[in-house]
């Protein structure tokens, strides 16, 4: 007896599947199914002849799979037969279902592009490889080596960003492929990006400066995804009492914020209700995906006594500053720094400038370059610095001295042998000279392992 | 007998009688049994060079280049088309898809009356020198 099949059950199912259940149930003769295996044939051998502009019908066994599965994955796209695959599915269609899953494609690969636009126009101030890459290399690449007929399923990208709930990788890259992977990655980030917008250039600098000075590294390298860290710290304003959630957490507030949460459940479920008025629907929707992760940093947090480290507050009130080896700031941004520090008359002042923007240890040079400070700024600043600061300030004005396989050792006359082309090369030498044994010996061990 | 099992069958007819009326003149012919197992020695011959053809047009080029060939007799003409299979298909592993397979069959054949009849791994070597001088 014959199975009936309801017309919405092969919305989702490839075009070899729906095949596969014809014939095994007997909603298609031998013959049919042998025409459409030859409609294929056809179809690929076309293919072959215009890829070896009519030379030959011998191909690697690599590219013959190449090229069936971008048939195949065609055919998935046509949507045709889907509604009534008993109906449609005939041999003399398959031309006409590969020409609409063509189109279908090409609708797709558009929208790739429109994406990567759409995302290169609003990208975020934030200096991190990953994020940047994924969003000016890895999609345009996509688009442009993308290839339709021949390898439909391919897409050599990884997007190696991770988005809020991961990378692709994690989650057998959506169950996707070709074109269609690409654009789940890009309407995802595309989400993540449009959330991040909601807040300030100057807020968002702000909050990964001293998410850098909060856990100590640049996160230009770092494998991190921007969003989680914008919404942790916007999840945790939602508690605060008569303000609008932003990014800016006060010393104050969070040792409130500290005392508050004290049961992860009725935390979770408090920040989700609070978000549920401010947010739209897709962001929520979006944001669902969080809340078992949010659950368990709470919980490892509150266990750990450690819940002030989710919280990042501003890192003015610190005594040491760190400046990271990373791509300096933009010629704009720079000039911003010179015309603040300028407009400055008193010293602390002045170098507090340099503590309020993400700056890498290169600007700092460039900035002493200047000669913008003063001889009795030099030993203050250098004060403030920590020693890492120290070390990669010195590995980069002295890099003759870092040969294979020397050991630095930083003694008296070693010192007074270095060039001084900048006076303020001469302060920072005597700031070394006289640190105590104990962080001179710490700094030569810095030294010593970045040679 | 199934209506695709007809046709195929029809077609191979067609293609045996299309050989057959060009290699007559000197002296060969290919019976029905000959061309069944050329198509199962191509098979296994581009399978083994991890090739794939999506025509069997090659048996028909080569059948009908090596019928000038004064080294065979028909005894050994079914031996000699599924020597030049295997050559055809060693050569496209080594040089892609850049030639034409006349092209490759002609020169094979060139080399092959070069070396009076020969077939050796010479043969193959002095072929893709010759097909790669000419990229």
């Amino acid at each position: 007896m014959k199975h009936t099949i309801q017309s919405n059950s092969f919305e989702n199912t490839t075009f070899l599947d729906i095949l596969k259940f014809l014939r095994t149930h007997s909603f298609m003769e031998d013959e049919e199914y042998h025409n459409i295996q030859i409609q294929i044939f056809l179809l690929v051998k076309k293919l072959v002849l215009t890829h070896t502009h009519n030379r030959t019908t011998t191909i690697s066994k690599r590219k013959y799979h190449q090229i069936m599965n971008s048939v195949y994955y065609t055919l998935d796209h046509a949507t045709t037969y889907h509604k009534n695959p008993i109906e449609f599915i005939k041999a003399k269609h398959i031309a006409f279902f590969y020409d609409e899953g063509k189109q279908s494609i090409t609708a797709l690969h558009e929208q790739v592009y429109d994406l990567y636009i759409k995302l290169k126009q609003s990208i975020l101030p934030i200096n991190n490889e990953r994020y940047q890459d994924v969003i000016l290399q890895q999609l345009l690449y996509f688009y442009h080596e993308y290839n339709i007929e021949y390898r439909a399923t391919y897409c050599r990208q990884d997007f190696d960003y991770p988005l809020l709930d991961g990378i692709p990788l994690d989650h057998d890259m959506y169950h996707k492929k070709g074109v269609d992977l690409a654009v789940e990655y890009a309407k995802r980030l595309s989400i993540e990006q449009t959330f991040c917008q909601r807040f300030t250039t100057e807020e968002l600098v702000t909050l990964f400066h001293n998410y850098e000075e909060h856990v100590g590294v640049s996160i230009h390298l770092l494998g991190i995804n921007i969003m989680e860290i914008v919404l942790l710290q916007f999840m945790f304003s939602t508690l605060l009492p008569n303000q609008k959630p932003s990014l800016m957490i006060l010393d104050s507030e969070k040792r409130y914020l500290c005392s508050l949460i004290q049961n992860t459940h009725t935390t979770v479920e408090t920040i989700y209700q609070n978000m549920d008025i401010i947010l739209d629907k897709q962001t929520m929707q979006y944001i669902y995906r969080y809340k078992e992760q949010l659950s368990q940093k709470i919980q490892i947090a509150l266990e750990h006594n450690q819940l002030d480290h989710l919280i990042i507050t501003k890192s003015i009130q610190k005594a040491k500053f760190t400046f990271h080896d990373k791509p300096s700031v933009s010629s704009k941004t720079f000039s911003q720094i010179i015309n603040k520090i300028e407009e400055k008359n008193n010293a602390d002042e002045k170098i507090q400038i340099l503590f309020q923007y993400s700056l890498s240890i290169h600007d700092i040079i460039d900035i002493l370059e200047t000669d913008i400070f003063t001889d009795d700024h030099y030993p203050l600043l250098f004060q403030k610095l920590d020693i890492l600061s120290i070390a990669l300030l010195f590995k980069y004005t002295y890099p003759e001295e870092f040969v294979f396989h020397a050991t630095i050792v930083l003694h008296t006359s070693y010192l007074h042998n270095l060039d001084i082309s900048r006076q303020w090369q001469s302060y920072f030498l005597i700031y070394i000279e006289q640190l105590t044994d104990e962080k001179k010996n710490e700094l030569q061990n810095i030294l010593n392992i970045m040679n | 007998m199934k209506y695709y099992t007809i046709k195929t069958k029809e077609n191979t007819q067609m293609i045996i009688k299309e050989v057959n009326a060009e290699i007559a003149s000197y002296g060969f012919s290919l019976s029905e049994e000959d061309y069944q197992f050329l198509l199962a020695k191509q098979k296994e011959l581009y399978t083994h060079y991890n090739l794939i053809d999506l025509d069997t047009t090659i048996i028909k080029v080569i059948a009908m280049t090596v019928n000038k060939s004064p080294y065979i007799r028909q005894s050994n003409y079914v031996d000699l088309i599924v020597h030049f299979l295997d050559l055809f298909y060693a050569c496209r592993k080594q040089i892609g898809t850049l030639h034409y397979d006349d092209e490759i069959i002609y020169t094979l054949y060139q080399i092959y009356l070069l070396h009076y009849g020969e077939i050796s791994t010479k043969l193959l070597y002095d072929t893709l020198k010759i097909l790669q001088e000419k990229l």
